[in-house]
C-alpha cells in the first residue's frame, strides 16, 4: 500500500499545534495486535476533506492481496492493479460500497472511490482465500498498529472520538483530548475471535480407486 | 482362458476426446500477460501408504499386503470465462510403485477441463462443476495399459468459511489392452472438510461405487473357483469373467474382473507446514463385495507431503 497524502489543511476548530498520540493494542491474553485501526475523529469539529490526488493502492500479486488492512479517509481512491498472471475477480458486498470487477485480466487496474465511511471487505471470487478489509474513516488522522501493536498519529490539539477496530473484535469509541505539543498515550484491550479466514490450499489429491 | 481386449474407446474416439480437452486447455493457457509457463501452477505430491490386502484377494491367507510410493505432478490454468462461470484446466503426470510387487508399477498422465459456475459472490456461495478427464495408464503389466476417460458433476458449498462440503457424482471407464482390466465404474461420494485452525485440517469422503474392479488369486484357488470347488454359482459367475495369468502378485497368480459394490472412506488430517508445503495422514478403507457375494476388504495408511510451487 503506497503512504496516504495526508490533508495539509487543518479544520478552523483545531487547534494549529500539533499533538503526538499514540494508542497500544492488545488482545484480552496481553498479546500485541498488529494490523487494528487506530482513528481519531473530530469531535465538534469540521474534518478537513480528503486531498484531490488521495490514492491508495491494494495490489493483487501472488494470488493475495498486497495488504490484509488498509486504512483510508473518505473519499479517497483506491486501486486496484492486478499483478499477476492470472485472472481475478475483485468484489464486496459491504454496505458502504458494493462492487464487482470481473473478468479482471492481468495488467488491469480499475479504481474505486470510497466515499462512505464503514468497513469494505474486498473479496476475489475465484480465489476464496484472498480477501482483505478496507477501513474508511471520516478523519485524516488514523493509523495502523505494527507488530507491537503500536499506532502513532500526530494530529492537532483537541476533541477526538478515539476508534479501534480490527478484523477479529473492535472497541468501543471513547472521547479524550490531546493537549497541544504533548504526548498523549491510550491503551486498547480487543477480544479477538477466532480467524475464520478461508484457508489457501496446497494441494490436492488424485482420487481413485 | 482370457477374454479378447475390448476396449471401451475406440483409437480416434480416444484421440478426439484428448484433443478436444487439449483445445479447450488453449485459452486458459493464453493469458493477456506471461506466457504458458508462466501461468502454469505447479503441485507436487509425495505419497508413502502401507496398504492391506494391496492384492485385493478374497482368500484372507493369500493376501498381499504391499508399500506403495507415489509421485505426482500437476497444472492448474484457471480462466473466467463469464461473471460466474470459471474454466479450469489441469494437466498431472504420476507414477505409482510397489514395493516387491513392481508388475503393479504404473504411470499415469493425463488433462481434465472443469467447467465451474458459482452461484453469487464469495467463499459460501455454492459451486456447481462438470468436469471431463482423459489419461493414459502405462502400467507395468501390458495388458492393463490403456486410456481412462472420467467425468464428475460436483455440487460444494462452505457452510461455514472454514467448513465445506461437497457431493460428486463420477462416471470412470478404462479401456485396457486386456479386458481383465476394463473398468467401467460410477460413484456417488460425499466429502467435508474443516479447517481447524490455520494449520491443521480434517477432511472426510464416503464413496459408493458400483462397477468392475480387478482382483486377484493365487493359482490354486482360481483353479478351485472355475473348476467348481466353491459351488456352481462361484463356478458359473467366474468362467463369465474375464480373467488372466498375469503373476502380478506372484508366480501363476490370477487376475480377473468382477462386478463390485463398493464402500469406500476415508479421513485425513493435514498441517500446513508453510505457505506451500502440507503434510498429510490418511486412513482409507474400501469394502468390497462382488455380486456373487465374494468379499475383497482393504485398508490402508498413508503419509504424504503436497508442495505448491
Amino acid at each position: 500500500m503506497k503512504p496516504v497524502l495526508f490533508p495539509l489543511l487543518l479544520a478552523a476548530t483545531l487547534s494549529a499545534g500539533a499533538a503526538d498520540f499514540s494508542c497500544t493494542v492488545t488482545s484480552s491474553k496481553g498479546e500485541p495486535v498488529a494490523d487494528a485501526v487506530v482513528s481519531l475523529v473530530p469531535v465538534g469539529a469540521t474534518v478537513p476533506p480528503v486531498a484531490a490526488d488521495a490514492q491508495v493502492e491494494i495490489a493483487q500479486q501472488g494470488q493475495e492481496f498486497s495488504s490484509y488492512v488498509t486504512v483510508v479517509q473518505a473519499g479517497t481512491k483506491v486501486v486496484f492493479p492486478n499483478r499477476d498472471n492470472v485472472q481475478h475477480h475483485v468484489y464486496s458486498l459491504s454496505k458502504p460500497k458494493k462492487f464487482e470487477l470481473p473478468l479482471y485480466n492481468p495488467g488491469q487496474a480499475e479504481s474505486i472511490v470510497f466515499e462512505v465511511p464503514g468497513l469494505v471487505t474486498v473479496g476475489c471470487n475465484i480465489h476464496d482465500w484472498m480477501i482483505c478489509h478496507l477501513v474508511v474513516v471520516p478523519t485524516p488522522w488514523f493509523a495502523k498498529s505494527d507488530s507491537a501493536g503500536t499506532a502513532k498519529i500526530s494530529a492537532p490539539a483537541g476533541r477526538y472520538r478515539l476508534e479501534v477496530w480490527h478484523p477479529r473484535g473492535a472497541q468501543a469509541a471513547r472521547e479524550l483530548t490531546l493537549a497541544d505539543g504533548a504526548a498523549t498515550q491510550e491503551s486498547a484491550v480487543l477480544t479477538l475471535k477466532p480467524d475464520r479466514r478461508v484457508k489457501r490450499p496446497v494441494g490436492g489429491r488424485s482420487s481413485g480407486y | 482362458m482370457a477374454h479378447p481386449p475390448t476396449p471401451a474407446l475406440n483409437p480416434a474416439g480416444r484421440l478426439w476426446l484428448l484433443g478436444t480437452l487439449l483445445a479447450l486447455t488453449a485459452p486458459a493457457q493464453q493469458e493477456n500477460a506471461g506466457g504458458w509457463l508462466e501461468n502454469l501452477h505447479l503441485t507436487a505430491t509425495g505419497t508413502v501408504s502401507w496398504v492391506n490386502n494391496a492384492s485385493r484377494t478374497s482368500a484372507v491367507a493369500n493376501r498381499k499386503d504391499a508399500t506403495t510410493y507415489e509421485l505426482a505432478l500437476s497444472g492448474t490454468q484457471p480462466k473466467q470465462l463469464a461473471r460466474n462461470l470459471l474454466l479450469i484446466s489441469s494437466e498431472e503426470i504420476s507414477a505409482l510403485r510397489v514395493q516387491d510387487f513392481s508388475s503393479a508399477d504404473h504411470v499415469r498422465a493425463g488433462a481434465r477441463v472443469a467447467l465451474q459456475h458459482k452461484f453469487g459472490l464469495g467463499p459460501q456461495a455454492t459451486v456447481l462443476q462438470a468436469s471431463g478427464g482423459m489419461a493414459y495408464k502405462a502400467a507395468d503389466f501390458a495388458g492393463d495399459r490403456g486410456w481412462t476417460a472420467e467425468m464428475g458433476l460436483q455440487l460444494a458449498k462452505r457452510v461455514l468459511p472454514n467448513v465445506r462440503l461437497a457431493a460428486i457424482a463420477s462416471w470412470l471407464e478404462h479401456g485396457a489392452r486386456s479386458s481383465v482390466f476394463d473398468l467401467d465404474q460410477h460413484s456417488l461420494s460425499f466429502e467435508a472438510s474443516w479447517d481447524i485452525s490455520d494449520r491443521w485440517s480434517l477432511a472426510g469422503s464416503a464413496t459408493r461405487l458400483e462397477g468392475d474392479i480387478v482382483a486377484n488369486a493365487a493359482w490354486p484357488v482360481w483353479a478351485q473357483a472355475i473348476g467348481g470347488g466353491f459351488g456352481p454359482t462361484v463356478q458359473t459367475y467366474y468362467t463369465s469373467r474375464p480373467w488372466v495369468k498375469t503373476h502380478i502378485w506372484g508366480p501363476d497368480w490370477v487376475s480377473y474382473n468382477v462386478e463390485a459394490d463398493v464402500d469406500l472412506w476415508s479421513v485425513a488430517l493435514s498441517f500446513q507446514a508453510s505457505d506451500h508445503t502440507a503434510l498429510e495422514l490418511r486412513k482409507g478403507s474400501a469394502y468390497v463385495i462382488n455380486h456373487i457375494g465374494i468379499r475383497y476388504p482393504t485398508d490402508s495408511w498413508s503419509v504424504g507431503v503436497n508442495h505448491r510451487f
